[in-house]
């Protein structure tokens, strides 16, 4: 049973340890100068190794605050592969990132709506992502493009509008998109809210004739304040 | 054992001769009853019936007048030019001779557009993508006004200006109080009055300025920012002119006035005209097709299947499937095609093309 053990964690480790050694054969039997190869790092544990892994998952989707330096601005626009930047113009914004440190790690990213688009935004939007498939082929920005556009026919609904898109990145990527309709029932909170606004507006236009003692319309016609000239003011 | 043979053989010579009869009889009855079949089918119509937003009636003209050359007709198709929701709606009323067969626009069926349709009974609608359209600014040619960007633009030509998170109204009067880098020269431009180049410059030049500004992007509602994008000041420094009267205007027009016009027409004014760098990109057919450049459109074609089969013996009309296919034929969408020389559409990859020329040969239903 040990050996079994000792001999799965030689396979484990084995392509870590063997460059290593590989690399400094030739070095010394070869005198062409050249860029030096580079040992892995002394620290390239099985934690680094998962650190890495989750690094380059929360990049797949670009979540970090900074641009990246590479990255070029074009009339606004963000030339790399930016799943936030996509989202952005498609009118959502990113709200919130979950993240859980544990066995199984966990990674989420929840989008809300910032603004409605108009048609040209629409357009737009799907010219751009036709450029970012031209531009990015791979099957990480195919999915990137796929909830793009889920989202965008999903908000093109009359009757129901997005008010979440949640994507959970790990420890299985989900897409949950929450749609409520649009006359849906107001929350308890909300409808009191609202009616104790309608009570307010109707208590002051009781008001409002008895205390001034005439009946003034809520709004002032612009004709009904007239310029003071020079000589008027003085007389005054 | 050769008694017991013999009979065996014959009847297997026997069972083969009645298959290669009932074989042709039935390929005898299948092409008679196709005959007879052609021969009762009815149109309900003799011809086409084609619709066409404002932006796209050139390239369904140009569409007609090709197919009507090198196609035997009963009848010269009928075309209405509409604005796209009025023709979409038309377009979606139904399925019969009283409705449209096929619809030329620039805009992509929205999936809310797709379920009107289903819900009217339009449920095999075909999709083809023809080319790129595009909108180009162009100067006169020498004038030191060669490059701008489409945000310069909107700062340039919009009623309002955003100063701080307030907007006041828009005084520049010259290029260069727009930006340090532009020319010392007065801001003109030359436009339509109305219609398609009208609305694609305030679509994809004065929206595309004003998009990714921190300010309109405060702004929720998509009818107040999109008005905020596209009201153009009314100081006299927007000249409204027919579309064809435009490169005309430029020309005579003093220095520092711009244009909206189209690529054809660039390449039509002989030198005289040259396009304005947009977002530091120069519109030509390369840069069109890889989108690199800006202000273009997609120019689709919808063709209701439905109208092209007969049923109970009566069809709608005859032809759908070949305008399809002639509107994707590489005489026709081709770099060197009639649409590139006659209307200023830039071709597809030519991938894309083969692509769409196999949508038009199967009628491929739209179905996303």
């Amino acid at each position: 049973m040990r050996f079994v053990l000792i001999l799965a964690t030689a396979i484990l480790l084995g392509p870590i340890a063997a460059p290593a050694q590989t690399n400094n054969a030739p070095a010394q039997s070869r005198t062409i100068p050249g860029i030096p190869l580079q040992d892995p790092d002394a620290g390239d544990s099985l934690l680094d190794r998962l650190d890495r892994l989750w690094e380059g998952t929360k990049g797949l989707f670009s979540m970090t605050a900074t641009i990246n330096a590479t990255s070029q601005m074009r009339g606004g626009r963000q030339e790399d592969n930016d799943f936030r930047w996509l989202m952005n113009i498609a009118g959502y914004k990113l709200k919130e990132i979950e993240s859980t440190v544990g066995l199984i790690p966990g990674l989420g990213l929840n989008f809300a709506v910032a603004r409605e688009l108009t048609e040209a935004d629409r357009d737009y939007v799907e010219r751009e992502l036709e450029r970012h498939a031209r531009r990015n082929p791979g099957p990480i920005s195919a999915i990137q493009r796929s909830i793009v556009y889920g989202v965008l026919e999903a908000s093109d609904l009359g009757k129901y509008g997005i008010e979440k898109v949640e994507i959970d990145l790990l420890p299985l990527p989900k897409v949950k998109i929450l749609m409520t309709p649009v006359d849906a029932p107001l929350s308890l909170e909300t409808s009191r809210v609202l009616r104790a606004i309608e009570r307010l507006n109707s208590n002051i236009n009781s008001l409002m004739p008895r205390q001034r003692g005439t009946q003034l319309p809520l709004w002032i016609p612009e004709d009904a304040f007239v310029p003071v000239s020079a000589p008027d003011a003085r007389r005054l | 054992m050769p008694e017991t043979t013999a009979p065996l053989v014959i009847s297997q010579r026997l069972i083969s001769q009645c298959k290669v009869l009932a074989f042709s009889a039935a390929m005898a009855l299948s092409v008679f009853g196709a005959q007879t079949t052609q021969a009762q089918t009815r149109t309900e119509r003799e011809g086409l019936w084609i619709l066409a937003s404002g932006s796209t009636s050139h390239v369904t003209r140009e569409l007609i007048e090709g197919f009507s050359t090198s196609h035997q007709l009963p009848a010269r198709p009928r075309l209405d030019v509409l604005p796209t929701p009025q023709a979409l709606e038309a377009f979606c009323s139904g399925v019969g001779g009283a409705t449209p067969d096929i619809f030329v626009t620039s805009r992509r069926a929205t999936p809310a557009a797709k379920e009107y349709c289903r819900a009217r009974g339009v449920t095999e609608v075909v999709e083809l993508q023809i080319g790129i359209g595009s909108l180009v600014l162009a100067a006169k040619n020498g004038d030191p006004l060669n490059t701008l960007s489409s945000e310069e633009v909107w700062r340039a030509l919009g009623a309002e200006v955003v100063r701080g998170e307030e907007f006041v109204p828009n005084r520049a009067r010259l290029w260069r109080e727009v930006s340090p880098a532009l020319p010392n020269s007065e801001i003109r431009l030359v436009t339509a009055a109305g219609g398609s180049s009208r609305a694609y410059f305030e679509d994809l030049v004065l929206q595309s300025g004003c998009r990714h500004n921190p300010t309109i992007r405060l702004i929720f509602e998509a009818g107040y920012r999109r008005s905020k994008c596209v009201t153009m000041r009314q100081d006299g420094r927007i000249v409204e002119r027919r579309v064809e009267d435009i490169p005309g205007e430029i020309l005579r027009a003093p220095a520092g006035t711009i244009g909206t016009v189209t690529l054809s027409q660039v390449r039509a004014s002989g030198g005289t005209l040259v396009p304005i760098k947009l977002d530091e990109v120069v519109p030509t057919n390369a840069t069109i097709a890889s989108l690199d450049y800006l202000p273009t459109f997609n120019i689709f074609l919808y063709a209701k299947r439905q109208h092209s089969r007969a049923v109970g013996g009566v069809g709608v009309v005859r032809g759908i499937r070949e305008f399809s296919a002639f509107a994707v034929s590489e005489q026709v969408v081709g770099p060197e095609g009639r649409l590139a020389t006659n209307t200023g559409v830039v071709s597809l990859p030519p991938d894309d093309r083969v692509k769409q020329r196999r949508a038009a040969a199967s009628q491929t239903i739209l179905t996303r």
